[in-house]
């Protein structure tokens, strides 16, 4: 890409491209360089030309720099030289500069017009940010009112965001200018697009655009036919504009672990179906499927060993088995078999209940509140009990076979439990799979381990600096991950009280985090518009994946570990396909913010609800047939399939905003939220 | 430095751009004065921009509150300052506490079952009202859409391509669905024989259900059947209970908030009117109470026009010129003239209120045009003229301004005035004191006070006299002295009452007034005044002739305030009247709800 570049520079002669080449050239002098550039100036601005001629002569290779200089304006000091924006042009062939791109985005075939499109927004923003820089406020002002509105929909947030910059002072802290320097924005398109582009920056008049684009946008070419229109906006939208072609060939190992050795006690209690003959037969040929499929290679699995993971207890190899049994007998769903929804409304709770979880086997419930507490309820007829008190727990037979029900006070038996500790709104909760620890985040900016046996908090982890909005148990438990205010991910593991892996790389907060359920990766979801997957073993990001037009408020991991769905506050829940990290579905069919999605435990319907008031249901297996059967590592994704012949159904409520959607183990779709009154 | 102003001046002002004088003003404040304009321009610019950062939609963080800022001028400055009051620790620590909010619950319900939205409470409706309307008033919008409007028939019945066939050859026709589950036709049956059965208590319970119950939209049409030809039935055999029942269904109908009924008005109006206007509704006319159905339906039949008239079905207009016809009607029956007029009635006062709005709306007016000022008097003449006995009539006598103007809005007062009017001049040749006994039953409020007051008369052995009235001392009329004790409430009774129709609970016009018989002599004692309590009370020294004397209280309290502290203050002057030696009434307004504040009832006229 770098030599694409610097084809260009060959073509162009101006004088800013040399400028810049001489910039960018020889390293170990550049800042040498640049102390003279900055006294020539200096010399050129106060009119002292002997000096400067002979300067100029002695050092001998500052033709170029000097003609741009000149070219240029007096405006800048001597700091500003050493800056990325160079004071050159007037602030009038910016304008000019920016309506002719714009034209010739609009006249070039519509083939290309889309690929091309997406540099008007990288462009504008540099030109607003030079003029800035240059101190031309006026000019500045009347640039953003005149081409912001232009920008796409999803932009304008940012638009308004960089309205509030007026003077080079600003630019110093302004995140969001910070971001766009740090990184540069991204543009994919294919050769053909790139050599129009390259010939229309090498007109003479489009000297400012050259340099910016050379300096600031990344363009990431690749060989064949453009991207259609239809996906290049599926994809658009994140902060860092498309992800680079190579940012997302990593090899992921989206295959699931390799399940330990249960000997399946087989369910004697056949009784309980009293349906006639064919029916257990049935269910039989399907538990050995389930059985040998968990057994088969998979050529896409990590290593067991991979990362370091907990031996099972006695304790977790019953709860397997049991949750096993309990899949054989879980009703299948298809289109044509809808599950059942069971919807729990928090009444009294309007504003209050900010965030809910359901724990694996759906027993028991956590709701974080914004007044700082957590409550537990049990949803079952089983009560939450607490530990005995020391004293009594010396008294029991630890031999005895029901010593663990012996440990618990009956008497401290209750419905739901309350969990203060907080000082801030309580944002994320999260069950460990063995239901013994819950972890909590809030917005004071700490996550919190909770024993659900004393019911008494254990660990107070501080790492994030500010909110932390996420917090995720390892589906196989001692790992967890969380995402908060100040852009990072982190893992963590339940013995340390820092974090293992920090995953930096959002320009934003990271709103949402969701583990692999092969424990090997952590996605999350963030405001800069972005879902990222991160390794865990390095911690590394895997896979970059743009199209949401809003923050990025929920991510689920299919159950085979092979897709993921997102979903966010442009109401579009968006399926990715891990293996390639190409867009394999969009569904938009949302009003508002979609708040969770959730696969059935067979992956086969996909359930998603949000702020409008209703939940929807997905043909997840139609979704995928086709990425499922096509190459893995084509280069040129298939068209995305768009909502509407996915739709499998639609449920509203009553005013009531869906905050969690939890299959159960026999495919029952619980869902959850507060009543608006 | 006078350059630089004038170019700051010049200067366009950004939106939301930080004054320099805020500025200026900010650094005085923390003593730092005579700051160059040069720098206070370069603080601004700064502050604007950090404000612009902060002043972002931040999420997670909330604040409920707005910061009040007052500003004030005085002295040659102008301040912005917030208002910090004192607080009386006191008060703070003796106030009841706040009410605990509600804790949070769970409720569990089913969304759906195997794919099926049950049509429960918990549930939406499974057809939005809004949709149902739009059906019925534009049935034309339903053609060119596709079938699928309805998240029931949302679920894939069809295929694709067959699908598109269907939409090719579906005409202007609708499809309308006439299948009922079999749990809707066992609903029906339960519905109606419960509806017209002879269990109240499961009637009660049916009436409920039709009122409450979504998704009874597919009933609609067999339910208004039911009423129908009930109705056409019941009305030839006299029977007169089926007809309430019928009517009372039809009144859940119209509750139900998930129902629109327009399509099935042809069969509800009829039904309606034919339980106002028939001849005869019940086998012994004379006996029985026929009367109370006509009143009852023609309320329905208000409330439907109410709810159902558009410019395009004019229903109102149809509707009234039905019962005006029946009016004219030389041989329709009186039974049949009574419901016409109930009708009429319920049509018109309704009316009141909105186009009293309007006349005042017209009468705030700067500048009103001499024909539409000609139109208002007309229009209130026309109002009191044709009101006044009506309301005569319907409204039992306490005349009050206030209740007046709650109902009738802006022609309240006028009203009011023409019905005392009206009533003054029948009840003239009564004495005044009868003509004002209804005003001290509202002033007095109380039950108990007023049936003391009652008791007090015969046992003082002279006629009652003594009287307290309240708000209007002129509708008492009649000879007679006004003593009105004098303080901040009676003193400003049109402020106070500005102040309760803004719906403040703190001040309710309430002075104190006792109005005396010529021939007895009064003397107000005077009393240990309560400082701090909201009590007023009024003490007289009544002399009758032939030496006796008797010592009147009359106290009210408003609703608000401690109730302890007043009663205390009452007992404390209810003491010091008992010294007086006389015989002790005391009348009064207390406002103490027995039910609300868990304390002894109000005290009872102290035992002489």
């Amino acid at each position: 890409m770098k030599t694409d570049v610097d084809g260009v520079m060959e073509a162009a002669s101006t004088a800013a491209a040399a400028a810049a080449a001489v910039a960018s050239g020889g390293d170990a002098k550049g800042m040498d360089k640049n102390t003279l550039v900055a006294v020539l100036q200096f010399l050129n601005k106060n009119n002292l030309q002997g000096a400067e001629q002979a300067l100029r002569k002695e050092t001998g290779f500052f033709d170029a720099v000097s003609a741009a200089g000149s070219g240029g304006q007096a405006s800048s000091d001597v700091g500003t030289v050493l800056s990325v924006y160079k004071s050159e042009g007037d602030p009038d062939a910016y304008v000019s500069n920016y309506v002719s791109l714009k034209a010739f985005v609009e006249k070039s075939l519509d083939a290309y017009k889309y690929e091309l499109g997406q540099l008007l927004f990288p462009v504008f923003v540099h030109m607003y940010l030079e003029l800035v820089f240059n101190n031309h406020p006026a000019d500045a002002e009347a640039f953003l009112a005149r081409f912001g509105p232009d920008q796409e929909d999803f932009f304008q947030q940012d638009v308004q965001k960089l309205s509030h910059v007026t003077c080079p002072e600003h630019m110093q802290e302004n995140e969001l200018i910070q971001q766009f320097r740090s990184s540069a924005y991204t543009v994919r398109m294919c050769r053909d697009s790139h050599v129009l582009l390259k010939r229309h920056l090498s007109e003479k008049q489009h000297s400012l655009l050259l340099g910016l684009v050379q300096d600031h946008v990344v363009l990431d070419v690749f060989e064949g036919v453009p991207r259609s229109k239809q996906l290049i906006h599926l994809t658009a939208g994140a902060l860092e504009g498309d992800p680079g072609r190579q940012v997302n060939k990593t090899k992921m190992l989206f295959g699931l672990l390799r399940e330990p050795d249960i000997q399946l006690t087989v369910p004697v209690e056949e009784d309980d179906e009293p349906e006639g003959d064919d029916k257990p037969k049935k269910k039989k040929a399907k538990k050995d499927a389930l059985v040998s499929k968990k057994s088969k290679n998979d050529p896409n699995a990590p290593n067991p060993s991979r990362i370091p993971l907990a031996e099972l207890r006695d304790m977790d190899k019953r709860e397997k088995a049991k949750s096993l049994r309990e899949a054989m007998k879980r009703a299948t769903l298809g289109p044509d078999s809808l599950p059942s929804m069971c919807f729990y409304t928090f009444l009294n709770a309007a504003d209050n209940v900010s965030c809910v979880t359901l724990c694996e086997d759906s027993s028991m419930m956590a709701v974080g509140f914004s007044s700082s507490t957590v409550r537990v309820w049990s949803l079952i007829p089983q009560k939450l009990r607490a530990m005995k008190s020391a004293d009594e727990l010396a008294d029991i037979d630890k031999d005895a076979d029901d010593v663990l029900v012996r440990m618990m006070d009956e008497r401290s038996a209750e419905q739901s439990r309350t969990l203060a500790g907080h000082s801030g709104p309580v944002h994320g909760v999260s069950f460990s799979p063995d239901r013994t620890l819950l972890l909590t985040c809030s917005e004071d900016g700490t996550i919190r381990l909770w024993s659900l046996q004393t019911w008494s908090c254990l660990v107070c982890y501080k790492g994030h600096v500010f909110p932390v909005w996420d917090v995720r148990f390892s589906p196989h438990g001692h790992y967890f991950a969380s995402g908060g205010h100040d852009r990072t991910a982190r893992l963590w593991a339940t013995d340390h009280h820092q974090p293992l892996r920090i995953f930096a790389g959002h320009l934003a907060d990271v709103d949402v985090v969701e583990f692999h359920p092969n424990s090997n990766y952590v996605a999350s979801g963030s405001s800069d518009r972005s879902v990222r997957v991160w390794d865990v073993s390095t911690g590394s990001c895997v896979r970059v994946l743009t199209g949401h037009k809003g923050v990025v408020y929920a991510a689920a991991f299919s159950p085979d570990g092979r897709f993921l769905v997102s979903g966010g506050a442009d109401g579009a829940v968006l399926c990715w396909d891990l293996a390639s990290g190409h867009l394999t579905a969009a569904l938009c069919q949302h009003t508002d913010t979609v708040c969770c999605v959730q696969f059935s435990r067979d992956g086969a319907v996909l359930a998603s609800g949000g702020m409008d008031d209703c939940i929807k249901l997905w043909d997840f297996q139609k979704a995928t047939e086709d990425s499922l059967a096509e190459e893995v590592g084509a280069a040129q994704p298939a068209d995305a399939k768009v909502g509407a012949e996915l739709a499998l159904a639609s449920f509203a409520t009553k005013h009531t905003p869906v905050l969690v959607l939890h299959f159960t183990r026999r495919n029952l779709l619980l869902a959850a939220g507060p009543l608006q009154t | 430095m006078k350059v630089k102003q004038r170019r700051a001046e010049q200067e366009p002002a950004l939106a939301g751009t930080l004054s320099l004088d805020s500025v200026r003003v900010a650094a005085e404040s923390v003593g730092i004065c005579g700051l160059p304009d040069d720098a206070i321009r370069e603080l601004a610019e700064d502050t604007t921009y950090r404000l612009r950062q902060v002043v972002q939609p931040l999420y997670g963080v909330q604040s409920l509150e707005h910061v009040p800022f007052r500003f004030t001028s005085g002295g040659g400055r102008e301040l912005s300052f917030q208002d910090e009051r004192d607080l009386e620790l006191g008060e703070l620590v003796s106030a009841q506490m706040p009410k605990a909010p509600l804790e949070t619950t769970i409720r569990v319900h089913w969304l759906c079952i195997d794919g099926v939205q049950p049509a429960i409470p918990e549930n939406p409706p499974p057809v939005a009202l809004e949709h149902q309307k739009q059906e019925s008033t534009n049935p034309a919008s339903r053609i060119g859409k596709p079938p699928a409007a309805s998240p029931a028939s949302a679920l894939p019945t069809k295929s694709g391509p067959q699908r598109a066939k269907t939409i090719e050859t579906v005409s202007v026709k609708q499809l309308a669905q006439h299948e009922l589950s079999v749990e809707l036709q066992l609903y029906y049956k339960e519905i109606t024989e419960a509806c017209v059965g002879s269990d109240e208590s499961r009637r009660a319970e049916a009436l409920q259900s039709l009122s409450s119950d979504p998704g009874l939209h597919q009933m609609l049409p067999r339910l208004c059947n039911f009423i129908f030809e009930g109705v056409k039935v019941n009305v030839v055999q006299y029977n007169l209970a089926l007809l309430i029942y019928l009517m009372r269904m039809v009144k859940a109908l119209l509750d139900n908030q998930t129902l629109y009924l327009e399509k099935y008005l042809h069969e509800l109006i009829p039904s309606v009117a034919s339980c106002i206007l028939s001849r005869q509704l019940c086998a012994r006319p004379e006996a029985d109470n026929h009367w109370a159905l006509r009143d009852f339906a023609s309320r329905l039949l208000a409330q439907i026009c109410k709810n159902f008239n558009t410019s395009t079905n004019n229903m109102q207009t149809r509707v009234t010129r039905l019962f005006t016809g029946c009016l004219r009607g030389e041989r329709s029956s009186l039974a049949a003239t009574y419901g016409a007029l109930a009708v009429i009635k319920s049509f018109v006062l309704p009316q009141v209120k909105p186009l009293g709005c309007r006349l005042e709306r017209l009468s705030e007016q700067p500048v009103v045009s001499p024909a539409d000022r000609l139109a208002t008097t007309h229009l209130k003449q026309l109002f009191a003229r044709g009101l006044t006995p009506l309301l005569k009539q319907l409204r039992s006598p306490p005349d009050v301004v206030e209740q007046y103007q709650a109902e009738y809005g802006y022609l309240g007062p006028m009203l009011c005035a023409a019905v005392s009017k009206a009533r003054s001049q029948t009840a003239a040749p009564q004495t005044a004191g009868t003509a004002s006994l209804g005003a001290s039953k509202v002033a007095v409020g109380a039950a108990a006070a007023a049936a003391a007051s009652a008791q007090a008369a015969p046992r003082l052995g002279t006629p009652q006299r003594t009287i307290i009235v309240s708000g209007s001392p002129a509708a008492a009329g009649g000879s007679g002295r006004l003593v009105v004790l004098g303080g901040p409430r009676a003193a400003a009774p049109t402020q106070d009452r500005a102040r309760a129709k803004r719906g403040q609970k703190t001040a309710r016009g309430g002075g104190l007034a006792v109005l005396v018989r010529d021939g007895i002599s009064v003397t107000k004692l005077k009393m240990s005044s309560p400082v701090d309590t909201h009590l007023e009370t009024m003490w007289l020294l009544m002399s009758f002739a032939g030496g006796r004397s008797a010592v009147i209280g009359a106290a009210y309290r408003p609703p608000d305030g401690r109730t302890t502290d007043d009663l205390e203050a009452l007992r404390h002057q209810l003491l010091e009247a008992v010294g007086t030696g006389s015989r002790l009434y005391l009348l009064g307004d207390l406002n103490i709800d027995p039910w609300v504040e868990n304390l002894p009832r109000p005290p009872r006229p102290w035992p002489g």
